[in-house]
């Protein structure tokens, strides 16, 4: 059996001409905790939603747990919530969790419904008195539920049957900050005590960088690049920026004067210096190396970029071309 | 299967639009007993009111099934019922099961409240040895019942549009009170008999014989066979072309 959770191939869907997601190869691990980034409409969305069955793609495969899916199939073990909840806006949010319950065959749903609600922060609490008091009052509608609410209620919807995978579209939109910081926790607890496996997408990357282990980046319908939390992190390491008379031979002088570094030259012709672990190099040794060389240093800059800032590098880079079959498309090759 | 028939018996017994239905269906006969007791207004036969009960729950079940489904649209609800195994499939045969159970309920919500509007003086049963008859009425009601509301029920996942109530009632009236089969059979009769009066006149026959509207025109049972195979017929084509379209509509 695959050690992917979800695993994806050639996974494309267009709609009305306009495709939304291209060739996306996916791959999920077991047990991590994926984190989808992208702009708005590039794709998190769709290709959530082609991974969960809910719209069949046009071409491509969608494996979980190393069962190959049908177009539009769904998978028992999956929980999803993608856009907004799916809810019956003129039942209450019991009796929505009991209509999902249902269809799932739970054993004992009313049990299930009570639970899950707990899980997120909606269920029966202490009233301070000795007495527990329950959240949402039967009858209250959820069309007359607040955004957060309505969205705790989808992440509910999506926790019930104990599902082994979780496929959560936004789920910390209109949640209000000590709600979201408590559905992290959530979402981490499950990873960490059940093993379930959670792919999250969002555009506020400060959510998903405290609880990912993975991240999937799109752009413009490609899944451009996937990274572990340790690569995005060397990504994220100190560097810093030079300018030289002659970089070449700059580069020359320190890949034999200081071979730990990595050295790059950037477009601009300014030099990017790495020290190997992520950590600052010493500018003195190399300022040394560099004169001994002959080398007139113009400019030196410390950068010390943070992982939101290495993200949004990397989906601000060029929008890749949308053409059909486009073999120089970023999805075909990965780092990760 | 059984978990998406729970899942929609539970969605029936908690939407708005099941209980409109089973109102209707008792207004309509109501209104009937009730103008016995104006003076000077003849009484009314059993068999009358139950006519109009009937037929008021005949596009009772047409009205709840579209309402259910128009709340299934609005709310992205059928989402949850297309994440479980096969949810595709189920959910629309669980939605045509459905649509049976409400056929069978409202008829019999129909005879039991018909039967207690005997209780008012104006309403007295006429022909009481041709009450057998009445029962094979109204089970064949509950056949052409089920197929207007899985009909109306895949026109309204046609349109893909969220109605309101308005849309919901017209769907449920042009189906289950015969307007769209009338159309469907006057339309082309009017251009065949452009060209010759015998082709629209056999046009017309033709069509009169495989449409349903015209088996509930009289409170009889004229022809059996074609009473329980229509209605059959329809039911199977339109729960076809349900599970057709569900396959791979994104929702």
């Amino acid at each position: 059996m695959s050690s992917n959770a979800i695993e994806t191939s050639g996974l494309s869907k267009s709609f009305r001409g306009v495709r939304a997601v291209l060739d996306a190869d996916m791959h999920v691990p077991a047990g991590s905790v994926y984190g989808l980034v992208g702009k708005n409409g590039a794709g998190k969305s769709t290709l959530l939603k082609l991974v969960s069955g809910l719209t069949p793609q046009d071409r491509g495969t969608v494996c979980v747990g190393g069962r190959q899916l049908r177009p539009g199939e769904s998978d028992p073990r999956l929980g999803v919530l993608v856009e907004a909840p799916a809810v019956y806006g003129r039942l209450d949010a019991f009796e929505n969790l009991m209509n999902r319950a249902l269809i799932l065959g739970l054993p004992d749903p009313r049990a299930a419904c009570r639970e899950v609600l707990e899980l997120v922060g909606l269920g029966a609490r202490d009233a301070g008195d000795g007495r527990r008091r329950v959240l949402w009052p039967r009858g209250t509608y959820v069309d007359d539920l607040s955004t957060g609410q309505r969205q705790r209620l989808g992440v509910a919807l999506a926790l019930l049957g104990d599902p082994e995978i979780l496929l959560l579209d936004e789920p910390l939109n209109g949640i209000d900050p000590t709600g979201a910081a408590a559905l992290r926790d959530l979402l981490a607890r499950l990873n960490r005590e059940r093993g379930v496996t959670v792919v999250i997408s969002s555009h506020v990357l400060s959510h998903l960088e405290r609880v990912c282990t993975h991240y999937g980046i799109m752009r413009g319908g490609f899944l451009v690049r996937e990274l572990t939390e340790g690569e995005l992190a060397d990504a994220c390491a100190t560097y810093l920026t030079l300018r030289v008379d002659a970089p070449e031979r700059a580069v020359a002088a320190l890949a034999e004067e200081l071979p730990g570094l990595t050295v790059r030259v950037l477009p601009d012709g300014a030099l990017r210096v790495t020290a190997p672990g992520g950590g600052e190099p010493d500018r003195r040794v190399l300022s040394q190396a560099l004169l001994s060389a002959g080398v007139a240093v113009s400019e030196l800059s410390v950068s010390v970029p943070d992982l939101e800032a290495e993200l949004v590098r990397i989906i601000d880079a060029r929008e890749p071309s949308r053409a059909a079959g486009d073999a120089s498309a970023p999805g075909r090759g990965r780092s990760a | 299967m059984r978990n998406q028939l729970r899942a929609a018996l539970y969605l029936l017994l908690h939407d708005a639009y099941p209980k409109g239905a089973v109102a209707i269906t008792a207004l309509l006969p109501l209104v009937f007993a009730l103008t016995t007791l104006i003076p000077g207004v003849d009484p009314v036969t059993f068999e009358y009111v139950l006519s109009g009960a009937v037929g008021a729950a005949n596009f009772g079940a047409s009205f709840a099934m579209v309402g259910l489904v128009a709340h299934d649209l609005a709310s992205g609800g059928l989402r949850a019922a297309c994440l479980a195994p096969r949810g595709r499939q189920r959910y629309v045969v669980s939605r045509a099961v459905l649509a049976g159970v409400v056929s069978v309920a409202l008829m019999l919500w129909a005879v039991v409240f018909s039967a207690v509007l005997l209780v008012f003086p104006g309403v007295y049963v006429a022909y009481s040895d041709a009450l057998g008859e009445l029962v094979g009425v109204v089970g064949a009601r509950v056949l052409v019942a089920w197929a207007y509301a899985t009909i109306a029920t895949l026109l309204t996942w046609v349109s893909r549009r969220e109605r309101g109530m308005g849309g919901v009632f017209l769907i449920s009236l042009a189906v289950s009170a015969g307007i769209l089969g009338l159309l469907v059979q006057t339309l082309p009769v009017m251009v065949a008999q452009l060209f010759s009066q015998e082709l629209g006149s056999a046009l017309l026959d033709g069509l009169r014989f495989v449409l349903l509207y015209p088996l509930v025109e009289s409170f009889a049972v004229v022809d059996p066979l074609r009473s329980v195979a229509l209605p059959l017929v329809y039911l199977v084509a339109a729960s076809a072309l349900s599970c057709r379209l569900w396959a791979r509509r994104a929702v």
